[in-house]
C-alpha cells in the first residue's frame, strides 16, 4: 500500500505543525487559519507523560509514512495509542475512520477516543479557546452501524427503526432521535434533546 | 435514509464502523485522511480491502494488532481442504509483513495493564519472554489482611501448597476432571462439575472477605 509523493504532502505539513511548530511552510492564509495556540495543543499532546518512548515514536512514523503497522502484546497500550493519533489528527481538522473487523473491537477503540477527548477537554477548561477544539472534536464523533440489525445495540432496536448512525456527542444525539422510529428510541433520545440551547443550536447548523 | 446519513457524514470528524460498513463510506461522500484498523489480526485481506474501498482522499494507514491473538474466523466445511481456506484464514498482519516488509513496523512490548506475576505466564508461553510489566510489584497495593484471610480459607479447604499462596503471586490453576455432559455432535454445552467447583470457589472468596462486586467469572462459551 505504497502512497505517492503528493499525497504525503499532507502528513509532512503535519509533522512540521506538531513536531516542529514551523508555521513557514503555510501560506499566509493558512497560517491565520491555524491558531498558535492550537499548534501547541498538538505538541502538548504529542509529547503527553502518558506515552512511552516506542508509542511516541508510533505517532511520529505515522506523520512521515503513508503506511504503518502497530504490534503490541497484550496490555501494552494499542487503543491508547491509536486513540491518541486519531485525537492528534482531528485537532487539525483531518477526516478520519477508524475501523475493526468486529463491533466490539470497534466500541473499546471508540470509547478509548471519546474518553481521552474529553479528558482533554477538561484539562484545557480555563482556556476556552482551547477546550473548545476538544468539544467540537466530540461534535464530529460519529459511529456508524451496520443496517443489519443484529450489530445495533439491543436499546435502540425496538421497533422498525433504521438506525445507521450515532453520535458519540451530546449536540448529534438528535440525528439519532430523528431516524429512529421506534417509541423507545424516542422516548429516551428526544429527552436529551430538550435540555438546553446547545442542542437547538445544532439542530440549526446541521439541517 | 441515505440523504440523512450523508448529512450526518458531512459533519462528521471521526467515523468508527466495521470494517464492513466502512466499505460504504465512500459512497455516502465520507473520504477519509487517515484510516486506522485496530485488531488488523482479526481481518481477512478482503475485509482490509473493502474498507479502504474508494477511499480516494487516503494519506495514511495504520494497522494495529497482535499476530498472537485471534486470527479470522472462516465458517466454512471446506475450510480444510480448499485452498482458499488457508488464504482466508492467513491475517491481513501477515499478509503485509510477508508481501510489504518495507512497512514501518513498531512493537510495543510494555504491560501497563497487569500484574507482573500474571504478564509472567503469557509471556513464557506465547511471547518468548518478550512481554514485560511496566508497572513493578510495588505499585500494585495489596491489602496484607485481605491476604491473610484469602490464605488462611485455602489453605484449609484446598491442598495448594504454601509456596503458591505468596503475596506476589496473583495465579492459581485448578484442575476439574469431571466429564463434561456432550450434545450430539460433540459440543459440550456444561460441566456440572465445573460449574461446583467455581461455586466452591466464589464461597470461599466471600467467606475470605472479598467484596462480591469484584469477583467476576468468565467462560470461553
Amino acid at each position: 500500500m505504497t502512497m505517492d509523493q503528493g499525497k504525503r504532502r499532507g502528513l509532512f505539513e503535519l509533522r512540521h505543525l506538531i513536531l516542529e511548530q514551523n508555521l513557514e511552510i503555510f501560506s499566509p492564509d493558512m497560517r491565520r487559519h491555524i491558531n498558535e495556540s492550537i499548534a501547541h495543543l498538538g505538541k502538548s499532546l504529542f509529547y503527553n507523560t502518558e506515552l512511552n518512548r516506542e508509542q511516541r515514536n508510533f505517532l511520529e512514523a505515522s506523520l512521515v509514512n503513508g503506511a504503518v503497522s502497530l504490534e503490541g502484546l497484550p496490555g501494552t497500550g494499542k487503543t491508547l495509542t491509536l486513540g491518541y493519533l486519531i485525537t492528534l489528527l482531528a485537532i487539525y481538522r483531518r477526516k478520519v475512520i477508524g475501523t475493526a473487523h468486529s463491533s466490539g473491537a470497534v466500541a473499546v477503540l471508540t470509547s478509548a477516543v471519546t474518553k481521552l477527548v474529553k479528558n482533554q477537554a477538561v484539562i484545557h477548561k480555563s482556556q476556552p479557546e482551547k477546550a473548545r477544539v476538544f468539544d467540537d472534536i466530540l461534535d464530529g464523533i460519529v459511529r456508524v452501524y451496520s443496517p443489519n440489525v443484529r450489530q445495533t445495540p439491543s436499546r435502540l432496536l425496538t421497533g422498525p427503526t433504521f438506525l445507521c448512525c450515532w453520535s458519540m456527542s451530546q449536540t448529534t444525539a438528535f440525528h439519532v432521535a430523528f431516524m429512529g422510529t421506534s417509541k423507545n428510541t424516542r422516548a429516551t433520545k428526544t429527552s436529551r434533546i430538550e435540555h438546553g440551547p446547545r442542542n437547538h443550536h445544532a439542530f440549526s447548523r446541521a439541517f | 435514509m441515505n440523504a440523512i446519513k450523508r448529512k450526518v457524514l458531512s459533519k462528521a470528524l471521526i467515523i468508527f464502523s466495521t470494517t464492513w460498513v466502512a466499505s460504504t463510506l465512500a459512497d455516502l461522500e465520507f473520504y477519509g485522511e487517515a484510516c486506522i484498523i485496530d485488531e488488523a489480526a482479526q481481518l481477512s485481506e478482503p475485509d482490509a480491502v473493502i474498507a479502504l474501498r474508494e477511499q480516494k482522499m487516503l494519506k495514511l494507514v495504520v494497522f494495529a494488532s497482535d499476530e498472537m491473538q485471534l486470527s479470522p474466523v472462516l465458517k466454512s466445511d471446506q475450510s480444510e481442504t480448499n485452498s482458499l481456506g488457508e488464504m482466508l484464514t492467513t491475517s491481513m498482519m501477515t499478509r503485509l509483513l510477508i508481501g510489504y516488509p518495507n512497512i514501518t513496523k513498531i512493537s510495543l512490548v510494555q504491560n501497563y495493564r497487569s500484574h507482573p506475576s500474571l504478564v509472567r505466564m503469557p509471556s513464557y508461553a506465547f511471547y518468548a519472554d518478550d512481554l514485560i510489566a511496566a508497572r513493578s510489584i510495588d505499585e500494585w497495593s495489596t491489602d496484607t489482611k485481605l491476604h491473610a484471610s484469602i490464605r488462611q480459607v485455602f489453605l484449609d479447604k484446598i491442598p495448594y501448597g504454601k509456596e503458591h499462596l505468596e503475596r506476589d503471586n496473583r495465579q492459581l490453576f485448578f484442575n476439574v476432571n469431571s466429564l463434561p455432559e456432550c450434545e450430539p455432535g460433540d459440543t459440550s454445552y456444561c460441566n456440572r462439575g465445573g460449574i461446583a467447583a467455581i461455586v466452591k470457589f466464589i464461597g470461599m472468596l466471600l467467606e475470605a472477605g472479598v467484596d462480591a462486586s469484584e469477583i467476576s467469572v468468565i467462560s470461553a462459551y
